[in-house]
């Protein structure tokens, strides 16, 4: 699997830095971490700081939160006097039972499986990194850019909840409250997408590199 | 600036020891996250086991248990018993019910109840039922399981104002939500009833603001429907209210004298207002018995007329023990009490209707209205016998003497009267109050005899001040 790694020179290998704004090499030597690109500003560094760091802290929030997210009720929807509060996982199982499979299919994917894909896929990119892991660089990096790609979607939920909170107030008739979950779950989306953004997928081919 | 070796991808940026500030957020998100836990564990209150006889309306997870129609909990499973059969209902409540749940606290569930007397638990017909929670006594021992009621409790326990008892023969057309009025203005409420061994008990509730209104002498009648008082070239309908002609309801005067009635008083419930005219042991009156050879068409209801007045009622008929004759309980209003002598005649003033056309002076001699109605007259010789202890019984003299007619004894129940002599008299009945004596001839009722008793003096007074 080393193939794809040994065939390209990396910027690191050549002693170069890439500016993250305009792609513009620096070279390594001349340039102090944090120091602006000669050419756009942006801060140069060899390798986003604290990257992992950071990955690992947002990704324990956000692995904290999907835990209250699941079990406290997301929408309270009050009818007639009479509130009525309903879970993620109780509303996917009430449209189950009303046979509304595309949509229960669609919440069930962007609330319960996208979240946890994005905790477990990250944990495990950040594991591999620790353990400087050869296995599969490639798809790893095809995880990343799934997870990074596909986060967006878990807010689907959040706007479903803020626009009927916002549109349904009809008195004593029907109001929509969002619950505990609803802004547990906002957090756990929130979370992973910084911090899908803030890991580093260049740190999954250094350890590629120093086999070299 | 760093020169580490570039293939050495361990750059000091990444991997320093030093804690970043971006710990903080996942602190803050587990300390959130536990935090929510604990304060969910802490606010998991006790979980009850009900037993229904009917699980109508109940679901799992949606149903409150709700205690005076706040929420203190929710319905968590139903399942069914079937050595009973019952259905077995699993509440989680909020803490706060935790030293509620004593002996003798009770639950049932309320349901759309819609009927003429007004609707109750509307929000249910779209909400769904809820399970009603009302806590029973402080020093009661804890428990966790319940037998639900089938109906709502007759009163809730402690709640505001006066609840009383009335006594009925029967129900008549009162239920739950029927009106209790005073003066014709709604004071409360009917709360519910259940049988005894002699008749029927109503409870009832009388609003905070009114229950001075109830005496210990009140007197309560059932005024569902109309009153028909059909005279002669008058018929007198009176209705309590329209609502009361609906629904049915209760009404009652407290006549003066008597003191604020105790919770839990009891009463009896007069089938209706002439009755309760007629009841002796509320209004206070002469209970005088007479004997004749058949009834004759009286029966309860109908007046004792004295000079045409009606003085009072018949309160009851029976055959006497020995089968013989026939007994009639009158019950003569107290402000004439004291016509009755122990040498006063009765006749069954209705009795000679058949000699109408043939002995026209008859006709006018008794009153076209005790003819049409029915009732008992009396009279009383010019030199009036001594006064007549309760429930003394007279001979129902079997033909009218004219010779009765014409008796003018002198009974003073009195002073002599200086309103004016065409001063209305008051609706009968009405405050306990008597009527003024009529002046049908002044000249020869102008001497004291039978001085007022005190009572009576009051009453008078009262009613002068009443009509100036």
């Amino acid at each position: 699997m080393s193939a794809a790694a040994t065939a390209t020179t990396t910027a690191a290998a050549a002693g170069l830095v890439r500016c993250p704004g305009c792609e513009k090499l620096h070279p390594r030597a001349q340039v102090a971490p944090g120091a602006p690109c000669g050419r756009c500003g942006a801060a140069l560094h060899h390798r986003s700081p604290g990257s992992l760091q950071r990955t690992w802290a947002l990704v324990i929030a956000a692995a904290a939160l999907y835990l209250p997210a699941n079990v406290f009720p997301v929408m309270v929807i009050e009818q007639f006097g009479k509130a009525e509060a309903d879970t993620i996982l109780s509303g996917i199982e009430a449209l189950f039972a009303a046979r509304w499979y595309p949509i229960a299919l669609v919440i069930l994917f962007a609330s319960i499986l996208v979240p946890m894909l994005k905790l477990v896929g990250l944990s495990g990119l950040l594991l591999a990194v620790h353990w400087r892991s050869h296995w599969n660089p490639r798809q790893r990096t095809v995880l990343y850019r799934v997870i990074e790609a596909v986060g967006r979607w878990s807010m689907l939920d959040m706007f479903t909840t803020s626009l009927l909170v916002a549109l349904v107030h009809l008195g004593g008739v029907m109001t929509i409250e969002p619950g505990l979950g609803a802004t547990c779950f906002a957090g756990v989306v929130i979370l992973t997408m910084f911090a899908a953004q803030s890991f580093d997928p260049r740190l999954i081919w250094d350890a590629m590199e120093e086999e070299r | 600036m760093t020169e580490s070796d570039p293939g050495h991808g361990s750059e000091p940026e990444v991997r320093q020891g030093r804690l970043s500030l971006i710990w903080l957020i996942p602190l803050v998100a587990v300390g959130l996250a536990v935090y929510l836990g604990i304060r969910t564990q802490a606010e998991k209150g006790p979980t009850i086991t009900l037993y229904f006889a009917t699980g109508a309306g109940l679901e799992e997870g949606k149903t409150q248990v709700r205690f005076k129609s706040v929420p203190i909990g929710v319905v968590d499973d139903i399942s069914i018993r079937m050595e009973k059969p019952q259905i077995v209902v699993r509440c989680a409540l909020d803490k706060g019910a935790e030293g509620h749940l004593k002996e003798g606290s009770q639950f049932w569930v309320v349901r759309p109840r819609i009927g003429f007397g007004g609707v109750s638990g509307l929000g249910t017909l779209v909400s769904g039922a809820f399970i009603a929670f009302e806590a029973g006594p402080e020093d009661g021992k804890s428990l966790r399981e319940f037998t639900g009621l089938k109906a709502p409790p007759i009163s809730e326990p402690e709640g505001p104002g006066l609840k009383i008892m009335l006594h009925a023969p029967e129900l008549g057309s009162l239920g739950p939500g029927t009106p209790i009025h005073f003066r014709q203005i709604r004071v409360g409420t009917i709360e519910g009833h259940e049988l005894s061994d002699d008749g029927v008990e109503v409870h009832a509730l009388i609003d905070p603001d009114y229950v001075k209104r109830v005496r210990t002498n009140s007197r309560f009648w059932n005024s569902g429907g109309l009153d028909v008082q059909a005279g002669f070239g008058k018929i007198d309908v009176r209705a309590e209210s329209l609502e009361a002609l609906v629904t049915g309801g209760v009404s009652f005067d407290s006549p003066s004298g008597g003191k604020p009635a105790d919770q839990g008083a009891r009463f009896l419930l007069q089938p209706g207002r002439a009755e309760l005219e007629a009841a002796p042991w509320l209004y206070g009156g002469l209970h005088v018995v007479v004997e004749g050879p058949q009834l004759g068409g009286l029966k309860r209801g109908d007046f004792v007329y004295y000079r045409e007045e009606r003085v009072g009622a018949v309160v009851s008929q029976a055959l006497s023990t020995d089968s013989r004759s026939v007994r009639v309980h009158l019950n003569i209003r107290s402000p004439y009490a004291t016509l009755v002598r122990d040498n006063s005649v009765f006749w069954n003033a209705s009795g000679i209707s058949a000699d109408m056309g043939l002995r026209g002076i008859h006709v006018h001699a008794e009153s076209l209205e005790a003819l049409m109605a029915g009732g008992i007259a009396f009279a009383t010789p010019n030199k009036p016998g001594a006064r007549v202890k309760p429930g003394s019984v007279f001979r129902l003299q079997p033909e009218l003497d004219d010779k009765w007619l014409k008796w003018k004894p002198l009974i003073w129940r009195g002073p002599p009267e200086k309103a004016p002599a065409d001063a209305k008299p008051e609706q009968e009945g009405e405050h306990g109050i008597g009527r003024f004596f009529h002046h049908d001839d002044k000249s020869e009722e102008k001497t004291a005899d039978d001085g007022p008793t005190p009572e009576e003096h009051e009453k008078h007074g009262f009613f002068h001040r009443f009509h100036r």
